[in-house]
C-alpha cells in the first residue's frame, strides 16, 4: 500500500487502475488545495483520509470531487475539526460494482459554524454504499450536515445507506441534517436514518455518582465517539492525530 | 368517499374513471371570466355580501400575491398559466339543506361519489361545495343541540361574524407564500367547523369539493375550532374531471387544537389528472392536545402538500399518516411538518409513497425544535415503493434541532416490490397484478386502518385500480 499526501498545488489526482493506496488530504494546511479533484481508476483500494486541520483559516470554503472506477473498493474517514466559519461540498462518483464505504466525524464547540454538503451519486449498477456520520455539538457552536444518495436511471442492483448521528452537549448548540434519497431505479436498496442524542439524566447522575463532573462527564462522551471513529482508520499515526484534536478542542 | 354498491357492481374502473370523465353541462362559466385582479376579488366579496374586514384581507392578500415568487424548489410549475384560471363560478344561487333541492344534474355527481348515502349512513354531517360555492349542508340535530356549528364557511361568516374574524387566516397568513395568498384574495366556499368545549362527536363529518367547469380554480377555505376537551372527526374528499387543460385548486385549512382537545383530519384528494394541487393545511395544537392527520393523494398532475402541525403548548402531540400513489405523467411531492415549540411535544408521521409507470413521488418534510421545547420527541418513518424502471422517489427530510434533550428519529426505506412474496402469492393462484396489488395494500394499511371502513375500502380499490397495468 502506497501512502500518499495531497500536495501543495494539486487540483487533480488520478489514480492508476489497481493501485493500493492510502491518501491523506490535510485541508486547511498551508497550500492545500481548496478544491480538488480524485479520479480513481479500476480496481482500485483506495483509502481516503480528509482532515480538517483545527488551524483553517475563517471562513474556508471547500470542495472535493471523487470519482471511484468500477471494481474498486474505497473506505473514506472525513475528521472536521475546523475553526470558524467552514464549508466542505463533497461530490461522489460511483461507477460499476464499488464498494464505498464512508464515515465522518465532526466535533464542533465554541463558535464553530460547519456546513458539509454530501453528495453520493451511484451511476453505474451494483454498487454498494455505507456513509455514518456521527456529529458533536457544545456551547454556541453550529453544524448543518446534508447527506445525500441519488441513484440514477440504470444503476440497478445498488444497495446503500446513510445513518446520521447528532449529539447536541449544551442548550445552546443548534444542528441541522438532511439526509436525501433521490432513486431512479427501481431493483434497489436505498435507505437513511438520522437521529439526535444527549446524555440523558441517568447517565450523568451515574458519572456523577462516580465522580466525575458534568464537563467530564462531557468529555467522557466526546472522546468516545471519537475514539470509535479513529479506530477504524487503519493508519496509527492518523488515528493519533484524530485524538490529538479531540483533545486540543476540549 | 364511499361508492354506492350499484355504481361499483358495474364495474370498478366504470365508477373509479366516472369521477374523471364525467363533467356537467357549465353555462354559468358566461357569467365570470379567467384570470384574477382587483376587479374580480371586489366581485367575490360583493357576491357574498361580505363585511368590508374581509374584502380589506382579500385586497391586501391581492398584492402580497402579485409580488411573491413561485418556489424555487419542488416539481416545475412554470406551465401552470394562472392567467387561464377561472377564480370564481357559482353554479347554483342558493344553497340547499335536502338533497332534493339540488338541481338534478350537480346532485347525480354526488350520487355517483356516493355522498348522499354515506350521510345517510354514517355522517354526523355532510358539506357539498360544487365549483366556488358550497351547494348542499347538513348535521345531524343531536349535534346542532350540543352546540356543535358546521356550516359553509360564506354563512359562517355572516352568521358567526366575530368567531370566524378572530381565527381566519391567523394560522395560515398569507404572507406564508404565493399560493396562501392567492388563496386569501380568491378563497370562496369551504367549511367552518366549531366545536364546543367538552363535546365530542362520535361521527364523522365530510365535506366533498367537486370542480366541474374546464380551466376552474377552487379555493375552500376549512376553518375548524375545537374548544377544550372536545373531540371530532372531520373527512374531506375532491375530485376534478379531466379535459387536458389546467385546473388549479389552492384550498386552505386551518385547525386550531385547545386544551386536551383530540381532532383527526382525513383527506382522500382524487384530483384529475391536469389538475395542480398546491393545497396549504396547517394546526396549531395547545397544551396536553392531540392531532391526527390522515391523508390518501391519488390524480393530480402535481401535487405539493405538506400538512404542518404547530405543536404550541406542553404536551401537545401530533400523528401524520399519509400514503400518495403517483402514476404516468405526475407528481406527488406531499410530506409534513411538525414544530416542537413546547416542552414534551411528540410527534409521529408515517408516509408511504408508490410510484409507478414514470410516475414520481416526493417525500418533503420538517422537524423542527425550538429551544423551549425540552425533552421533545419525534419519529418519522417513511417508505417508498418504485415499481418500475421509469419511476422516481425522492426523500428530503429536514431536521433542525435547538434543544439538546430532543430525540429525534428518522428512518427512510425505496425500493421496489419483494419478489419472494411475489412468486409465492402467484403460486396460490393470483395473478401478478392481483398480487402487486396485495402487497401495495399492505404496504399502505398503516395508514389506511385509520380511516373509517367505508373510506378504507374505497382506498384500497383506488389503489386496485391505480395497479391495473402496472406489473413490470
Amino acid at each position: 500500500m502506497e501512502i500518499r499526501k495531497i500536495q501543495p498545488g494539486e487540483e487533480l489526482i488520478t489514480i492508476l487502475d489497481g493501485a493500493d493506496i492510502f491518501l491523506l488530504d490535510e485541508m486547511g494546511s498551508p497550500d492545500n488545495p481548496k478544491v480538488l479533484s480524485i479520479k480513481v481508476g479500476h480496481g482500485c483500494r483506495l483509502r481516503y483520509l480528509l482532515f480538517f486541520n483545527p488551524g483553517i483559516p475563517s471562513p474556508y470554503e471547500g470542495r472535493r470531487e471523487l470519482t471511484v472506477g468500477d471494481g474498486s473498493e474505497v473506505d473514506t474517514w472525513q475528521a472536521y475539526f475546523g475553526a470558524g466559519d467552514c464549508s466542505l461540498n463533497i461530490d461522489s462518483r460511483l461507477g460499476e460494482k464499488v464498494i464505498f464505504r464512508q464515515q465522518a466525524f465532526f466535533f464542533q464547540n465554541r463558535d464553530q459554524s460547519l456546513r458539509i454538503t454530501d453528495n453520493n451519486i451511484f451511476e453505474r449498477p451494483g454498487s454498494t454504499g455505507r456513509f455514518r456520520t456521527d456529529g458533536l455539538i457544545d456551547n454556541r457552536a453550529r453544524a448543518e450536515y446534508f447527506s445525500e444518495l441519488a441513484i440514477v436511471a440504470g444503476a440497478q442492483e445498488t444497495d446503500s445507506r446513510i445513518d446520521l448521528k447528532l449529539y447536541l452537549l449544551s442548550p445552546e448548540a443548534r444542528g441541522t441534517m438532511r439526509p436525501g434519497l433521490k432513486i431512479k431505479a427501481n431493483r434497489v436498496k436505498a435507505e437513511h436514518g438520522a437521529s439526535t442524542f444527549h446524555l440523558a439524566e441517568e447517565d450523568l447522575f451515574y458519572l456523577r455518582s462516580r465522580g466525575l463532573s458534568p464537563s467530564q462527564a462531557k468529555s467522557l462522551a466526546v472522546r468516545s465517539v471519537a475514539e470509535r471513529f479513529a479506530a477504524s482508520v487503519g493508519q496509527p499515526e492518523y488515528r493519533e492525530m484524530i485524538m490529538a484534536a479531540v483533545k486540543l478542542r476540549l | 368517499m364511499p361508492m354506492p354498491l350499484a355504481a361499483l357492481n358495474q364495474g370498478k374502473t366504470k365508477a373509479h374513471d366516472s369521477m374523471w370523465d364525467n363533467h356537467d353541462p357549465s353555462g354559468y362559466m358566461s357569467k365570470t371570466r379567467p384570470g384574477l385582479d382587483e376587479d374580480v376579488v371586489r366581485f367575490i366579496s360583493q357576491e357574498k355580501d361580505e363585511p368590508d374586514w374581509m374584502l380589506e384581507k382579500r385586497l391586501e392578500s391581492l398584492a402580497l400575491y402579485k409580488t411573491a415568487s413561485l418556489p424555487n424548489w419542488g416539481p416545475d410549475l412554470s406551465r401552470l398559466d394562472l392567467n387561464r384560471i377561472t377564480y370564481y363560478a357559482r353554479a347554483v344561487d342558493k344553497q340547499a339543506q335536502d338533497w332534493k333541492d339540488v338541481p338534478p344534474d350537480i346532485k347525480n355527481t354526488f350520487d355517483r361519489l356516493g355522498i348522499p348515502q354515506a350521510e345517510q349512513e354514517v355522517l354526523a354531517g355532510v358539506g357539498a361545495q360544487y365549483e366556488s360555492t358550497v351547494i348542499y349542508h347538513s348535521l345531524r340535530e343531536q349535534f346542532k343541540e350540543q352546540g356543535v356549528i358546521f356550516e359553509d364557511l360564506d354563512v359562517a361568516l355572516k352568521n358567526h361574524e366575530a368567531l370566524v374574524r378572530k381565527y381566519f387566516m391567523k394560522c395560515i397568513p398569507p404572507t406564508l407564500h404565493k399560493f396562501a395568498a392567492l388563496h386569501g384574495a380568491a378563497w370562496s366556499g369551504g367549511t367552518f367547523l366549531y366545536i364546543p368545549r367538552g363535546v365530542r362527536v362520535d361521527m364523522p363529518l365530510q365535506a366533498y369539493f367537486r370542480m366541474n367547469a374546464k380551466g376552474m380554480g377552487q379555493f375552500e377555505h376549512t376553518l375548524i375550532i375545537v374548544e377544550e376537551d372536545a373531540q371530532a372527526h372531520y373527512i374531506e374528499g375532491c375530485s376534478a374531471p379531466r379535459y387536458g387543460v389546467d385546473s388549479l385548486h389552492a384550498g386552505a385549512v386551518e385547525i386550531f387544537v385547545a386544551a386536551r382537545a383530540r381532532f383527526r383530519y382525513s383527506s382522500v384528494e382524487s384530483w384529475s389528472k391536469d389538475a395542480y394541487n398546491l393545497n396549504t393545511k396547517r394546526a396549531l395544537v395547545e397544551t396536553g392536545a392531540h392531532m391526527e392527520w390522515v391523508g390518501g393523494n391519488f390524480g393530480s398532475h402535481v401535487t405539493m402538500l405538506y400538512p404542518c402541525s404547530v405543536l404550541k403548548g406542553r404536551g401537545a402531540t401530533a400523528d401524520h399518516l399519509g400514503v400518495a400513489f403517483s402514476g404516468a405523467g405526475q407528481t406527488q411531492d406531499t410530506g409534513a411538518k411538525a414544530i416542537h415549540l413546547a416542552p414534551d411535544t411528540s410527534s409521529n408521521i408515517v408516509m408511504k409513497s408508490i410510484s409507478r409507470d414514470g410516475g414520481r413521488s416526493i417525500y418533503r418534510g420538517l422537524i423542527d425544535i425550538a429551544p423551549e421545547a425540552d425533552n421533545a420527541a419525534s419519529s418519522v418513518k417513511c417508505d417508498a415503493l418504485i415499481l418500475d424502471e421509469k419511476s422516481e422517489s425522492d426523500t428530503i427530510p429536514l431536521i433542525r434541532t435547538k434543544n439538546q434533550s430532543a430525540v429525534l428519529a428518522h428512518e427512510a426505506t425505496a425500493g421496489r416490490l419483494n419478489e419472494e412474496d411475489l412468486f409465492y402469492l402467484q403460486s396460490r393462484g393470483l395473478s401478478e397484478a392481483q398480487a402487486s396489488a396485495m402487497i401495495v395494500n399492505g404496504f399502505i394499511e398503516p395508514i389506511v386502518k385509520e380511516l373509517p371502513l367505508e373510506y378504507a375500502v374505497e382506498m384500497n380499490r383506488m389503489v386496485e385500480l391505480e395497479m391495473e397495468g402496472s406489473v413490470g
